[in-house]
């Protein structure tokens, strides 16, 4: 149990450096000069020669690379020129926003994946299987981006139900206070259900367009697994004691099933961070995601670079807790070596 | 929702702030320095902070039912936070009388020593408040001094700009006293140290800025006490907060939207002498063939560009000065038609062969400039141009319009604080200024410039103005596409507007 | 084969209209008609105009095009090193395989796009940079996928009968392990060929895919985008559905071929 622990730890460390060094080589190749974009147009060549300095981009190479893997680590991940921030300080005011998005997108995928998928394995039939599959297979070809608008023309232009992408609460509404940042959290916390009840209203339709991709790929697993767990010898027994197909689906199959879903956790959460780049934009929802996109449009690759190492530092660690655990569940992945 | 809360107001009686006049505007400031604010959108912020000296009279205009529109009169200036001023007979000499017990919002004395110390302090920002102050002829400004409420600005030489260069934003006056203790100009970039109508109670960069009637002001109070101006970048959001009321005035909205609001809500418009223009860089062959760019310049569907971008709030010319201009005339400034015959007849006759690359930079985020230079691509295709975009940072795109050798066709957005040949020249025609957009360089047209504002009255200049504008027609070294025409989209419940060239900020004037 | 029918219906009506179109609708994608902007679909432009009168239809056209050439693209381009990366991490074992499988590792730890992304900022943007980025972001999957192949025909009794009977390692891998192999390969190529499709799109909408005036799927969205609620939706709606259809149906392939073709993963 320890040497796995300690050999996935170690491999984890080997690909977290790889995944800074891709990070750092990508984007370091990217054109534009750092200090001149920093200091703007009309910096002297003096001033940007003293700040290229000071930022150590006269060093090697290697001398940057060490410089660039402390400085991630320590949590200064640079400043964002055209909006004058440090970026981890404009990441902290905009991460709620996102994971707020992502929670809901999850809960709504999960949900919705877990039930289709019960009803298929459990009244196989051209409805009950075919539109879940069908649905499935839908959702893993839509850009998400693109939902995100049909979604917009048809619940917001076309029969207004749904508010339109005017981010997490109308102007005239004043954001709850509140320790997590999570606006339904935070008004619940208040005891404040009218606030509740719109930034609920607004986080719905961008939910929706983010979780359609892992309800898609959370569907799929789940129909699999059940597939194959309900064949297994311990499912036929519990239903020779004559138990309900459905109570044997639940009580046996679940969480048989569910624990497939955990190992991919780590690429779900990297599916709701790269989505929430493409889906944030189209509703205008102040997250990290929009970050990203306005930072690439507007040529300011601090934000960009700390986020996309960020996402594979969480799949990363993800991963590793993911393992430790399952293998401290079922002793024959610690022989094995996930 | 509107209606809820102003009687709810009514009943508590006195909560005057509780219903603020939200104004959305698409673009923010870069600085709230009015000595550092350089574009015409960044100076309007600016505006309801600092009283000018003297400022342009107001006439109406023709607006929506039930809106009171006023725009500037640029023919007529009058006292502001100077009662009475005076200019010497040989033109060198101005003095200004300052209101008796005039204050600043901090409660300084607002007197002549302050006022000169403002002034100075814009003379030697280094920054465009260096310009303002010399009016563009730099090293003419001998002096500023004061002596009581008396300010006295001496010059080298005449210039007659000067009086309209002091209505603007960037000689208003700061409270310098303020700007030093707290740290000078890094703290004035995102503080206000105000003598205006408001101040600044909040400002959050690129998000919002909220603005606070000053209890100091020596003018009448503004028509609204609490001004909140949101600054949202994405076209729907603004469309979408305008169409639920969320905002009273809705400013940048892409021109299509404007159009489409027009049923729903009350739309300004304001003929406005900025312009949207193509700078052709006249320094890189073939561009260097006054033949060619004239080829150029006909093979541009004018009309198609004003009604697929600008949905008709534009205006056509071909010439130096927009139609807004006193000094435009249909002799120098006539649009010109779109002619692929002539077109072509030009580019045989300019010589120029084979395929011609060339870059059109916009700034990224522009659809309208990225329609613009996507329509050029097409259009110029025919003429052996090979166009390529390419879509800059607000940043990057700076950088390339200041950098002196330009090699690039720039399209930009663009217009003179001060609607006089004279200020749009002095940047735009000069063979070394850094500001030529097109490094267009015509030593016959210089000279002729300094000829022109070498004579003291401003209406004698004219004569010059026609033979430079010929001049200018014949080397096309830009293509103006459009003028503008101002929008404003305005809630049911705004009965005030004003637009100023410079902003269009002056905020005291707009209310419910 | 039966099972195949549908999805090879799908992409070859798509492949069938993006490539013979052109010929019966003759309109120039980057032809601009001054008289018509923003035209709603219609007889003269089924698919209506966009916002400086080109045509849409046209342009789905274009984009249709380009989107199945990158996709063939990528999946060749990935495939090839994926391919050999895999090969030699199983065949050479020890070191080789600890290293090139730790860098592939480091590679699939970022959310595909994103590394695609930060590929093409890094190579300074454009349609080919992008295309890059996408298949420096499949190539983990190609070679994981490959290694794991080898290994599991690599323990099958015919091989060791192949090498008993005096097989070189070249004879073994080019007429036992390949063509075993490919099968599975197969099925993933089909999937990154929808992956690449939808990527790129992506890419487009945040300004790192095709340039102006180029038609591509992703930028025509993007391009529309300001127009979703005002009224014209025929500038999102359909170039959307362009992608769903070339995805939905490379991933319905590559479903049913691995159920055809017998295991292998999905």
């Amino acid at each position: 149990m320890t040497s796995l622990i300690l050999s996935r730890l170690v491999s984890s460390f080997i690909a977290l450096l790889g995944a800074a060094l891709v990070a750092f080589v990508a984007l370091r190749l990217a054109p534009g000069d750092a200090a001149r974009l920093t200091l703007g147009a009309f910096a002297t060549d003096e001033a940007v020669a003293a700040l290229r300095s000071e930022m150590g981009l006269d060093q090697s190479i290697l001398t940057q690379f060490y410089v660039y893997i402390r400085d991630f680590f320590t949590g200064d991940w640079g400043r964002s020129y055209a909006l004058g921030e440090p970026v981890r300080s404009l990441l902290g005011q905009r991460f709620p926003a996102t994971l707020e998005l992502g929670l809901y997108a999850f809960c709504m995928a999960f949900v919705s994946a877990l039930v289709l998928a019960l009803w298929g394995a459990h009244r196989k039939g051209p409805i009950s299987d075919g539109v879940p599959k069908a649905l499935g297979v839908l959702a893993l070809g839509v850009p998400q981006f693109w939902f995100g608008l049909v979604l917009l023309i048809v619940g917001f232009e076309m029969t207004g139900l749904f508010p339109g992408p005017a981010g997490r609460l109308p102007a005239t509404v004043t954001p709850p206070a509140g320790p997590t940042g999570m606006y339904t959290v935070d008004a619940l916390l208040h005891g404040d259900l009218k606030t509740f009840a719109t930034a609920l209203h607004h986080l719905f339709l961008p939910a929706l367009a983010l979780g359609l991709l892992p309800f898609g790929f959370l569907y799929r697993l789940l129909r699999a697994n059940l597939e194959d767990v309900s064949g297994a010898p311990f499912a036929l027994v519990a239903r020779a004691h004559g138990q309900s197909r459905l109570r044997v689906m639940v009580a046996t199959l679940l969480p048989n099933a569910i624990i497939p879903m955990l190992t991919a956790s780590g690429l779900i959460f990297g599916q709701l961070l790269a989505g929430s780049v493409l889906v944030e934009r189209v509703y205008n929802w102040p997250g990290a995601g929009m970050l990203v996109t306005q930072g690439v449009l507007q040529q300011d690759y601090a934000v960009v670079q700390v986020f996309i190492l960020l996402s594979a530092v969480i799949y990363i660690v993800t991963n590793l807790i993911v393992d430790i655990v399952a293998a401290s569940i079922d002793p024959r992945l610690a022989k094995g070596g996930a | 929702m509107k209606y809820t809360l102003t009687l709810a107001m009514s009943l508590m009686g006195s909560v005057a702030m509780a219903d603020p006049f939200v104004v959305n505007a698409s673009q923010p400031p870069s600085t709230m320095d009015p000595a550092f604010a350089c574009d015409i959108v960044g100076n309007g912020y600016v505006a309801p902070l600092y009283s000018p000296l003297v400022t342009y009279a107001r006439k109406t205009y023709e607006g929506p039912e039930g809106v009171t529109v006023t725009a500037e009169d640029d023919s007529k200036i009058v006292a502001a936070l100077a009662e009475s001023w005076s200019v010497s007979e040989d033109g060198l000499i101005y003095t200004f009388n300052i209101r008796e017990g005039a204050k600043f919002a901090s409660g300084n004395a607002l007197n002549g020593a302050a006022v000169a110390a403002s002034l100075n302090r814009a003379l030697s920002s280094g920054a465009c408040g260096t310009y303002y102050m010399e009016a563009g002829s730099f090293g003419n400004t001998q002096s500023i001094t004061a002596e009581g409420n008396v300010v006295t600005i001496t010059l080298a030489a005449p210039q007659p700009l000067l009086i309209h260069s002091l209505t603007q934003p960037n000689l208003s006056i700061v409270d310098v006293a303020v700007a030093d203790t707290n740290g000078g100009n890094d703290w004035m970039a995102n503080h206000a140290a105000p003598s205006g109508a408001y101040v600044l109670a909040e400002y959050q960069p690129g998000v919002k800025a909220v603005y606070h009637a000053n209890p100091n002001y020596w003018g009448d109070a503004p028509l609204e006490s609490e001004v909140v101006v949101n600054f949202i970048s994405d076209p729907s959001a603004l469309l979408l907060q305008a169409r639920n009321g969320a905002a009273d005035v809705t400013l940048g909205l892409p021109k299509q939207m404007v159009n489409q609001l027009s049923n729903e809500l009350n739309v300004v418009e304001v003929p406005s002498p900025r312009f949207m223009i193509v700078g052709l860089p006249n320094n890189v062959a073939p561009f260097d063939n006054a033949t060619f760019r004239q080829a150029l310049s006909y093979a541009v569907p004018y009309e198609a560009i004003q009604q697929s971008v600008a949905f008709g709030y534009a205006d056509s010319f071909f010439g130096p000065f927009p139609p807004e201009f006193s000094a435009y005339t249909e002799e120098n400034g006539a649009a010109r038609a779109f002619d692929m015959d002539k077109a072509q007849a030009l580019l045989a006759a300019s010589g120029v062969t084979g395929p011609v690359a060339l870059e059109l930079t916009i700034m990224e985020g522009n659809a309208e400039q990225e329609q613009i230079a996507t329509i050029l691509q097409g259009a110029w295709k025919p003429l052996g141009v090979d166009a390529k975009i390419s879509k800059l940072s607000a940043s990057a795109y700076v950088e390339v319009t200041t950098t002196p050798e330009k090699t690039t066709a720039i399209v930009r957005f663009d217009g003179p604080s001060i609607a006089d040949p004279a200020w749009l020249l002095s940047y735009d025609m000069f063979c070394q200024s850094p500001y030529n957009q097109s490094n267009y360089c015509n030593a016959d047209a210089e000279a002729l410039f300094g000829e022109a504002v070498a004579i003291p009255n401003m209406a004698d200049r004219q004569d010059k103005w026609n033979a430079i504008a010929t001049m200018w027609i014949e080397d096309a070294p830009r293509i103006p596409v459009y003028a503008d025409v101002f929008t404003a989209v305005l809630d049911k419940d705004v009965t005030r507007w004003d637009f100023a060239q410079d902003g269009p900020f002056d905020l005291q004037n707009w209310g419910r | 084969m039966r099972h195949l029918f549908l999805p090879f219906a799908i992409l070859g009506v798509l492949a069938l209209a993006v490539f013979l179109g052109p010929l019966l609708w003759r309109i120039d994608p980057l032809e601009m008609d001054f008289t018509a902007f923003l035209a709603a679909p219609s007889l003269d432009h089924p698919m209506g105009t966009d916002a400086t009168g080109r045509d849409v239809l046209a342009r789905f056209l274009a984009g249709g095009r380009l989107s199945l050439l990158v996709g063939a693209v990528v999946m060749i381009a990935g495939l090839v090193p994926g391919a050999l990366i895999g090969l030699i991490s199983a065949r050479v074992g020890g070191l080789v395989d600890t290293v090139l499988m730790r860098v592939m590792d480091s590679i699939a730890a970022f959310p595909p796009i994103l590394l695609a992304m930060a590929v093409a900022i890094g190579l300074g943007g454009g349609l080919w940079a992008a295309v890059l980025g996408v298949v420096v972001s499949t190539v983990p999957f190609f070679a994981r996928l490959m290694r794991s192949e080898v290994m599991r025909i690599r323990s099958f009794p015919f091989i060791e009968a192949s090498e008993a009977m005096g097989g070189t390692p070249w004879f073994t891998l080019r007429w036992h392990i390949v063509p075993h192999a490919a099968t599975t390969m197969l099925v993933q190529c089909a999937s990154v060929f929808g992956y690449a499709i939808i990527t790129l799109a992506g890419l487009g909408f945040v300004g790192l895919g095709a340039e102006v005036p180029t038609p591509e799927w992703g930028v025509m969205i993007t391009e529309g985008m300001q127009y979703a609620l005002t009224g014209q939706w025929w500038l999102t709606i359909f170039p959307g559905l362009g992608i769903l259809i070339a995805v939905v149906g490379t991933n319905l392939l590559a479903d049913r071929l691995s159920k055809v073709l017998g295991g292998g993963n999905s």
